[in-house]
């Protein structure tokens, strides 16, 4: 299902290959070329560190 | 100072509420080649010329190469800051271009380039900020230089005047004093609402350290910022060091204030930018600097300006300082520099082991700016010493031969013998400008002719001590209407007369 939105998306055909790789924590991160879609958890951990970092007290 | 949980407690559950999940997008490359801080990276498609890139373990560069299969990255950070890249790994766009902290709370502050405190003091609160490369101001948000900046320092202010907006070269051997010169020229903006950053470049630690404690002595860190980019940071850094100071000083005359910067010193710049383009494969030009070193120090130096009323009339003045090698000042980047900035302020070696302090070789010496940039009373004083200083090394190589000399000439030999003398001055220890105009008075009207040469400078510590004892009103006259009117010239003279009674007594 993933495949076929994605497919949908972008407009071209095109072939994928798929790897697990723990290291993500959860979610999904997509690789097209010299561009990163990022949805994975550790992604998101990041995200949330740097933002609490920059949090004004 | 207390910590309260429940009040950060509330602050992070705050954050978090306002966290939402999205999915971002993120151009990458990846590293092909790595070594000496310079990375090649294949990718990277769209990435703009002096972008962010991010390494693994959050390691920041700047992109400085753009080719047509690769880009050439600079990493920073303190020693070795490459040795945990690899071929390989994965290099993210950041879609920003370097920017610093500016504004207020920067005064007082010692930081890094990329605008991080490197002093202790806790982060700066600041939600300003400013891109390190900007555009100079254009021609006609310009207004011509026309307020003096006093350095406080006597040979300066009455020869080589500089103005507030105006480009001053310090250019000299090692060891001849141009740093100390600059130092007194911040210490003597306190009080005068100019705020002042010093930039230093590929020097070391120690002496930077040395540099703010004097600052802090006088009182002068409250108005001034230290970037600190040390010969120990990378190239990357040393480079980037005076953008970074310029763009904070540029904030200051943005809105409306007047800022000094000194640029300490444009050599090591030069030879920083040197290394990266070599190790970038830049091809090599006249004394192996790359074809644009000219650009790098003059896209900098023309971003000081004296704005126009419209935008607030503020200014920023530039005093960059470049290090010559035996006296020559006709290599690449002291040429370069001087063509640059409306004029010099050359010291020399041997007038400083000589005694002659600050060592200032007045011949070689100009500001293109001139009269304009000076006070009226300083002016009218300060014409004469040009003349009667470069009468007297004219005479003095001619006296060298032995040769007889008639009466005229013995007495311009005794009058230049004691301006040297009275343009002597220590170090850390500026003057106001009233001070500046009396003495120097006191020596073109003939006061110093006939008291010993050694005792030029008692004379002058007494003169001080005695008007303020006795005529403080001369010195109120002269900083407030800025000009020696018939009135003040009378009494200043008078004063004079019994001064130098009671001197030679």
């Amino acid at each position: 299902m993933i495949r076929d939105r994605i497919a949908g998306k972008i407009g071209k055909k095109m072939n994928f290959f798929t790897r697990y790789d723990p290291s993500l924590l959860g979610g999904v991160q997509l690789v097209i070329g010299n561009t990163v879609m990022d949805g994975s958890v550790k992604r998101r951990i990041e995200d949330l560190r740097a933002r609490l970092m920059k949090a004004r007290v | 100072m207390e910590i309260r949980h429940d009040e950060i407690t509330s602050i992070i559950r705050k954050e978090l509420e306002k966290y939402k999940v999205e999915m971002r997008t993120d151009e990458v490359g990846t590293v092909i080649q790595v070594g000496d801080a310079i990375a090649r990276v294949y990718g990277l498609d769209d990435v703009m010329m002096g972008e962010l890139v991010k390494f693994p373990e959050d390691v920041m560069g700047i992109v400085l190469n753009l080719e047509e299969d690769n880009v050439g990255v600079a990493i920073f950070g303190p020693d070795n800051p490459d040795r945990n890249i690899k071929e390989g790994d994965i290099v993210t766009r950041t879609g920003e271009v370097a920017r610093v902290p500016v504004g207020k709370s920067l005064l007082g502050r010692v930081i890094d380039p990329l605008g991080k405190p490197l002093d202790g003091k806790g982060p700066i609160h600041t939600d300003k900020y400013r891109p390190l490369e900007a555009n100079s101001p254009a021609i006609l948000d310009r207004q011509p230089v026309k307020e003096s900046l006093q350095t406080g320092i006597k040979a300066i202010d009455a020869m080589i005047p500089i103005g507030k907006g105006q480009r001053e070269l310090i250019i000299g051997d090692r060891q001849t004093g141009k740093t100390a010169l600059a130092i007194d020229a911040i210490i003597n903006q306190k009080g005068k609402n100019v705020k002042c950053v010093y930039v230093a470049i590929g020097q070391r630690v120690s002496n930077v350290v040395s540099v703010a404690t004097v600052l802090e002595k006088y009182g002068a860190m409250e108005y001034t910022t230290i970037v600190l980019a040390s010969s120990l940071s990378t190239a990357s850094l040393q480079f980037l060091a005076p953008y970074t100071g310029c763009a904070v000083g540029e904030e200051f005359m943005y809105s409306g204030e007047n800022a000094l910067i000194i640029y300490d010193d444009l050599s090591k710049h030069a030879q920083a930018y040197r290394q990266l383009s070599l190790l970038l494969r830049r091809p090599p030009g006249r004394e192996a600097y790359p074809g644009d070193v000219f650009y790098i120090h003059s896209r900098l130096l023309e971003r000081a300006a004296k704005l126009n009323d419209k935008l607030g009339g503020g200014s920023l003045t530039a005093i960059p300082i470049v290090e010559t090698q035996a006296g020559d000042i006709t290599s690449y980047v002291p040429t370069n520099v001087i063509s640059i900035t409306d004029g010099q302020i050359y010291l020399e070696s041997s007038l400083f082991y000589s005694g002659i302090r600050p060592a200032i070789n007045v011949g070689l010496s100009v500001s293109r700016v001139g009269g304009k940039a000076q006070s009226k009373a300083m002016r009218q004083v300060s014409g004469k010493i040009r003349l009667d200083l470069a009468q007297y090394n004219e005479l003095l190589m001619f006296t060298q031969f032995g040769a007889e000399v008639d009466k005229t000439t013995q007495a311009q030999l005794m009058r230049g013998e004691r301006m040297v003398e009275a343009l002597k001055q220590d170090v850390y220890s500026p003057l106001p400008m009233a001070r500046q105009v009396m003495f120097i008075y006191a020596g073109i009207k003939g006061y110093l002719d006939d008291i010993p040469t050694q005792t030029v400078r008692k004379f002058e510590a007494k003169l001080y001590e005695f008007i303020e004892s006795h005529y403080p009103e001369i010195e109120k006259e002269i900083e407030g209407k800025q000009v020696l009117d018939e009135a003040v010239a009378g009494s200043l003279e008078n004063a004079l007369v019994k001064f130098k009674e009671k001197f030679v007594k």
